[in-house]
């Protein structure tokens, strides 16, 4: 069944946007991250515009959050508490970043400089969550999670310290924020959402137990998606409702199977399985930034 | 009085022969003389349909140009949707690396853009192809557009030639999605009729698309007459709705588009809970009924 989606001004199949939206629904309940990533290329390949594309997947990352984070949530997997004072971080970030990218800009090289600087850091996430993830596999017993509440290390020592039940961590706010912080500014230099930053920081940095840092993860990436959706609608008029249905209906049912087999996987499996989608993303960036492209000129707008 | 009368009546009627029949005869050899060649070599022109209608189901649509030459002549159309401004980037190496390096906006570039003769387009002197627009490589259409590009702090406007490579990528894209077509031969004559079947992509320019039909005399690179029809298209039912709600009302579309992606988000949550609510019941049920019988088989 084709429809026409009149912002796009392109004619695509139903079933394949369902579909396309269903499987990146269930990497946002597998790990807690947007996916625009994969579906952003994905639409641009199947010939919606970039702008079109890059918009209407962050509304489809909505759905897919909100159900994603009510299925973890039911689940007792999602830290509201910790996931807001990280949300309240990166909005601070991510206002700071969006100025910082006007300013690094005029210096010139700033877009060469920022994307050796994501390959890198994609790389070393990838290999660290693999190799560790590896090892721990490979112990017959899983490492110890959610036993008694854990001092999140160097972050444990800062002053204001509270006690988060649900992730079972004692955690300092300055800490908290300070990382949301962070995690805002890189997302707004490297144009991405955060997910991808967001979860190893909550699993090393953090040391939550993954399960929760997937459910607390994607609980914030619910507010980046919202803000973000909000933003293209006013400037760019560019999100295609109709388009955004289709992938969103998929997209919020992906999560929920996602959410279940996240349940039944073990931990360690999840984060070598996410190391692997990380490795793969910096892959991609890597072939890009070296091969000569098909075509020199393309269409502008998009991520 | 009467003599008088007369005289009068005499003197109206030079007055009407001198300030009212001369302009109309002057005007009259004007025509012939200068008239637009349309109405001097007999070009009509009819649309069908007049109006194309995008609603959901939208799978594209075929339109009937049709109407009459002089005999003998060659017949050039073409299509050109209203101009609009494009973005583009442009990829170069920044060091060893690919990476955007420019971005441009085409201004004044039609969305579709196409040719159908009635002969061969090699056979047209290169200024009647200038002329008429019907140039296979759409040089027309690049000298009308400009190309504003912008790389770094450095901004530069590209003319004609200039611009040639952004321009020929877009059509490279536009060509792909059928929007600029050449139909080289696809207008059939018979007589001094000619017909003409335009099949416009699903992927269509909105808006009044100019049909522009020439009568030529190829040999010589001469126009024998000209004539214009149009068609338009517009967003109909829920297409409509949502187009004019994107493009008119940001704000409201926008929490719109959040409301609905938060309900569906909570619905499909609400409807999985249930499904497992009920997977819960009925396997707790069987399970009931199983160990019961075993229960009696036992006994």
């Amino acid at each position: 069944m084709s429809i026409f989606l009149p912002v796009a001004g392109v004619q695509l199949s139903a079933y394949l946007l369902l579909g396309l939206g269903g499987m990146v629904g269930l990497l946002s309940g597998l790990f807690g991250v947007g996916g625009g990533f994969l579906l952003t290329p994905l639409l641009m390949m199947v010939g919606v515009p970039p702008a079109v594309a890059a918009a209407s997947d962050t509304n489809q990352i909505v759905a897919a959050s909100v159900s994603g984070t009510l299925a973890h949530g039911r689940n007792g997997n999602v830290d509201f508490k910790l996931g807001l004072m990280m949300i309240v971080g990166g909005l601070l970030g991510g206002t700071v970043g969006t100025g910082l990218v006007h300013l690094l800009r005029q210096l010139g090289n700033f877009d060469v400089v920022i994307k050796i600087v994501y390959v890198l850091m994609l790389l070393g996430v990838g290999t660290f969550m693999f190799i560790e993830s590896f090892q721990a596999l490979r112990k017959k017993e899983a490492p110890p999670e959610a036993a008694a509440p854990k001092q999140t290390g160097l972050f444990g020592r800062l002053p204001l310290k509270v006690y988060f039940a649900v992730s079972g961590v004692e955690c300092s706010l300055i800490a908290l924020l300070g990382l949301g912080f962070l995690i805002g500014i890189l997302a707004a230099l490297m144009g991405v959402g955060g997910g991808f930053i967001m979860l190893p920081v909550m699993i090393y940095l953090l040391r939550i137990p993954t399960l929760k840092a997937v459910g607390t993860s994607l609980f914030t990436v619910l507010f980046t998606a919202i803000n973000v959706t909000m933003s293209q609608t006013l400037v760019n008029q560019t999100v295609d409702l109709l388009l955004a249905l289709l992938l969103l209906i998929g997209s919020a049912v992906g999560a929920q199977v996602g959410t279940r087999l996240g349940r039944l996987l073990k931990a360690e499996q999840l984060r070598i399985i996410f190391s692997l989608i990380v490795l793969g993303v910096m892959v991609k960036m890597a072939h890009d930034l070296l091969v000569v492209p098909a075509s020199l000129i393309g269409p502008g707008g998009g991520h | 009085m009467a003599v008088s009368t007369t005289g009068v009546f005499t003197k109206a009627r030079r007055a009407f022969w001198r300030f009212a029949l001369l302009p109309v005869l002057l005007l009259v050899f004007t025509l012939s003389v200068g008239a637009p060649p349309a109405l001097a070599a007999g070009v009509t022109v009819n649309v069908e349909p007049k109006q194309i209608e995008v609603g959901l189901d939208f799978a594209g649509q075929a339109v009937d140009i049709s109407g009459t030459v002089p005999p003998g002549s060659e017949v050039l159309i073409t299509l050109a949707s209203p101009a609009r401004n494009v973005n583009l980037s442009r990829k170069g190496k920044a060091g060893f690396l690919w990476m955007n390096v420019a971005r441009a906006e085409v201004e004044g570039v039609p969305k579709m853009y196409q040719i159908y003769t009635s002969g061969k387009i090699g056979d047209l002197p290169p200024a009647l192809q200038a002329k008429t627009g019907v140039d296979p490589e759409f040089r027309t259409v690049r000298n009308a557009c400009t190309v504003k590009e912008i790389s770094g702090n450095r901004e530069r406007i590209l003319k004609g030639e200039e611009g040639k490579e952004y321009f020929d990528a877009l059509v490279k894209m536009y060509r792909r999605d059928h929007l600029y077509a050449v139909g080289e031969g696809a207008v059939r004559t018979e007589g001094n009729r000619f017909r003409v079947s335009v099949p416009l992509p699903p992927a269509v320019a909105f808006g009044e698309t100019l049909v522009s039909v020439y009568a030529v005399d190829a040999k010589n690179g001469e126009i024998l007459g000209e004539e214009k029809g149009s068609f338009a298209v517009r967003a109909v039912g829920l297409a409509g709705l949502e187009r004019a709600a994107a493009k008119t009302n940001g704000p409201l579309y926008g929490m719109l588009a959040i409301y609905i992606a938060l309900a569906a988000g909570l619905v499909i949550d609400l409807l999985f809970n249930y499904l497992n609510k009920l997977f819960r019941h009925f396997g707790k049920a069987a399970r009931t009924a199983r160990d019961s019988r075993e229960a009696v088989e036992i006994h």
